[in-house]
């Protein structure tokens, strides 16, 4: 569970009852629910957004009683809707979040540098062969035929585009892990 | 414009805060479609790749710098997009790699070709000589590569920020003068990044607005052009700032010529090592 939130145990188990009778089911769930509400409150551009989550799941849970009775339909929209609330008092708060003035900044070193280039490479050579053609296709740098290349990747493999981009990010996400993996070991 | 292409605009939009009207309908959908909840990850991949490669537009980028990169998580990315991008550049195959002659004739003729290799090994020196020779009579006219129309749109856009090129390899030249071999006018290839940051010190004060086209050639012959380089101000005057590309640039030494409407021309050398 998240740190900083105090939720009674009894309240939480009937939370995650609620959201699936499979107790495994359900811990996947809640974790969902947390990821999108994260989501939900960057896009309006909160700074505080993984708090603002686990206060909405909070109010959630200390509704359980209530809820387990009488609510019908996708848990999810409940949350949905209990996370608008606590987005628009948000709102009325001062943002205490202090962010750095240039926030695209790239505070690397050269040798931080090399060593995340040297990582990534690792990474990169790890892929399968498919994964990496697939990879270094998908994101082949001429603009002019970026598009064609990609219809071009669809045909060839059958999916469509979106099943494409996932494709793509399944691979980037793959990278991201065995990147942090590799940097903390040479830290 | 098509369906799709809708979709994905109005989910980019809202991934960059700018989408207010179609935001709850996108929400009610991330919290309950687990397939689109996966198409958001993947967009936000995009749109942080897209930011590293200046695929965004100048609003788009504001968002982007201004409301997207609120979440460390996603700062965090953009440095791995950054890292991506060189390593996806280094491993990409070159687009036209050098054809292996006996691989690209018909296999009648590779006798013929084993038979007269000296004299075509002449002939091909001389076809490149003269080639050379008319390539560098003719550059000044000719037509623009899509490299260059990339980095035309490229530096046509505000490069007044340098720290957000700071991955880059930097290059800062003052007009008429080399360093020593160890100076920072030499680049090593091992370390060129997809794209080099370069910085011209201009030695006068130009007019606000006077733009610049710059020459960038190597033994007399022109590899890359850019029109319309703008000059920005510095602690100690002013200077000409562009974008250009890593892969142009092979060993060897390199002379940028910068001529202003309304200024003479100056001149800037740096070698590749």
């Amino acid at each position: 569970m998240a740190k900083g939130v105090i939720i009674h145990n009894n309240n939480f188990e009937k939370l995650l009852q609620w959201l699936d009778q499979d107790p495994n089911l359900a811990g996947q769930k809640y974790e969902l629910i947390r990821q999108r509400l994260i989501k939900i409150f960057l896009a309006r551009g909160s700074r505080t957004a993984e708090e603002l989550a686990d206060q909405t799941i909070e109010r959630v849970t200390g509704k359980m009683d209530f809820l387990a009775e009488n609510y019908e339909g996708d848990p999810a929209l409940y949350f949905y809707g209990v996370a608008k609330n606590v987005f628009r008092e948000s709102l009325q708060k001062p943002d205490s979040v202090e962010l750095p003035t240039n926030l695209a900044q790239n505070h690397s070193d050269s040798e931080e540098l090399e060593i995340k280039d040297r990582c990534l490479g690792k990474c990169l050579k790890e892929l399968s062969p498919e994964q990496r053609e697939f990879i270094l296709k998908y994101y082949e740098k001429d603009r002019q035929e970026k598009i064609d290349q990609r219809r071009h990747l669809s045909e060839e493999l059958e999916i469509s585009s979106e099943a494409l981009r996932v494709r793509a990010f399944r691979i980037r996400l793959r990278l991201q892990e065995c990147l942090l993996k590799c940097l903390k070991e040479n830290s | 414009m098509s369906k799709e292409n809708k979709e994905i605009l109005q989910i980019k939009n809202y991934l960059l805060g700018s989408n207010p009207d179609d935001s709850e309908k996108i929400e009610e959908r991330l919290m309950t479609d687990d397939g689109f909840f996966e198409q958001i990850l993947a967009f936000e991949e995009e749109i942080i790749q897209d930011y590293v490669d200046g695929r965004l537009t100048e609003n788009e980028k504001e968002r982007f710098e201004t409301h997207f990169l609120i979440s460390e998580e996603r700062r965090q990315k953009l440095s791995f997009a950054r890292a991506f991008r060189r390593q996806i550049d280094r491993l990409s195959p070159p687009s036209k790699p050098p054809a292996d002659p006996e691989s690209f004739f018909p296999k009648s003729l590779s006798g013929f070709i084993r038979k007269f290799r000296p004299a075509l090994a002449i002939a091909a020196v001389l076809i490149v000589i003269i080639g050379g020779f008319l390539y560098f009579q003719m550059s000044a006219d000719k037509p623009a590569s899509s490299l260059e129309i990339e980095f035309a749109r490229l530096n046509r856009g505000d490069l007044g920020n340098p720290a957000q090129y700071a991955d880059l390899t930097p290059l800062g030249l003052a007009p008429g003068s080399t360093r020593g071999a160890d100076g920072p006018e030499n680049l090593t290839t091992r370390n060129l990044t997809d794209k080099i940051f370069v910085r011209l010190a201009l030695p006068i004060e130009v007019q606000s607005g006077e733009v610049f086209r710059i020459v960038l050639s190597s033994n007399q012959t022109v590899i890359f052009t850019q029109n319309e380089i703008k000059a920005y101000q510095n602690p100690n005057g002013q200077e000409l700032r562009l974008l250009i590309p890593g892969s142009v640039l092979a060993p060897g030494n390199y002379q940028i010529r910068a001529k202003g409407g309304k200024s003479e021309e100056f001149s800037y050398y740096f070698s590749v090592k």
